[in-house]
């Protein structure tokens, strides 16, 4: 596995398109659906996670991954982020 | 090329309901086989497609010989362990698994990695979440990421049994619907489409029949990237 993101790291997989308008919000996915909210930014994933847990269906403690790379629960999330919580393949069938 | 679908249960009967008759008339020399050691009975009468109980893979193969006689169908009686993937999945084969377990989804990807080639779609799902994964190796390559990958600890590490591990009335039976495994199904059935017309790009797909949305993502490719970086 990749190894995490710490937020001592510059953060230069995200989401943030090139050449249009500056991103002003974090983009937050899990499973089949996703949210742009601009107060995240500046908030900590775990935070984002605790705020978002019961409208998206969120587990406590989720892979949380930002351009293909683990970020750990205590990564400050920037403008144009795209975080990822990994939703869990569904056991029946 | 042979398909072989594993489970006949919620997603697989919502899957054998629609497949025999788009391979009756696309895929009409390819051998259909239906692998699962359960039984029907009147409890699954809510969400599962049969006429009489009895194992799920005679009852359904006979279903569809009745339904489609000129497709090759063939039932196989019993569960998918380690020692039996061997003989049941082999070179070229197209794997379809509805199962209910992860412990199966890991032996599948882990004898599907053995092979040159071969395809398993994967659908599982909750009460109202699910998705599908793809695994896919062709002439020796991944073309896919394995069931087993990074992203889905859940698969590469179960913690749940196989079936022939415990009796029947110690499996946790968990709340499910019908339009969920259906959904799940369709979503399968997109994908070997797709693999059939040489357009499949994706190692996931996820649902949620709350929302509406079902979105698919090549992990492969965020991968390959930040293995570069």
């Amino acid at each position: 596995m990749a190894d995490p993101v710490r937020p001592a790291v510059p953060q230069t997989t995200g989401g943030a398109p090139q050449g249009g308008p500056p991103p002003v919000g974090v983009q937050v996915v899990h499973g089949a659906n996703q949210r742009t909210l601009p107060e995240l930014v500046g908030r900590r994933v775990s935070e984002a996670r605790d705020v978002l847990a019961e409208v998206m269906n969120i587990p406590r403690l989720p892979i949380a991954m930002i351009g293909g790379r683990n970020v750990e629960q205590d990564y400050v999330l920037r403008p144009g982020d795209r975080l990822e919580f990994i939703q869990e393949q569904g056991v029946k069938g | 090329m042979k398909v072989k679908v594993i489970g006949a249960g919620g997603i697989g009967s919502a899957l054998l309901a629609t497949l025999p008759r788009f391979m009756r008339y696309r895929l009409p020399e390819v051998e259909l086989w239906i692998i699962d050691g359960d039984r029907y009975e009147e409890r699954n009468a809510e969400r599962q497609v049969f006429d009489e109980e009895g194992n799920k893979a005679e009852v359904t193969a006979r279903r569809i010989a009745r339904d489609f006689p000129a497709l090759v169908v063939r039932a196989v009686p019993e569960y998918v362990t380690d020692d039996s993937a061997v003989r049941l999945i082999r070179e070229g084969d197209v794997v379809l698994a509805g199962v209910d377990n992860h412990k199966t989804r890991k032996i599948l990807s882990d004898r599907v990695a053995e092979l040159s080639s071969a395809l398993v779609i994967s659908g599982g799902n909750e009460l109202t979440t699910g998705g599908i994964q793809v695994y896919w190796r062709e002439s020796g390559e991944d073309a896919t990421l394995p069931l087993t990958n990074q992203y889905h600890p859940e698969i590469a590490h179960p913690k749940d049994l196989l079936p022939t591990e415990h009796c029947t009335e110690q499996a946790v039976v968990a709340p499910q619907l019908l339009p969920m495994n259906s959904m799940v199904a369709a979503v399968m059935m997109n994908a070997f489409y797709a693999w059939l017309k040489k357009k499949l790009d994706y190692d996931e797909v996820y649902i949620d029949i709350v929302t509406n949305m079902v979105r698919s993502v090549n992990r492969r490719e965020k991968t390959a990237a930040v293995l570069v970086a």
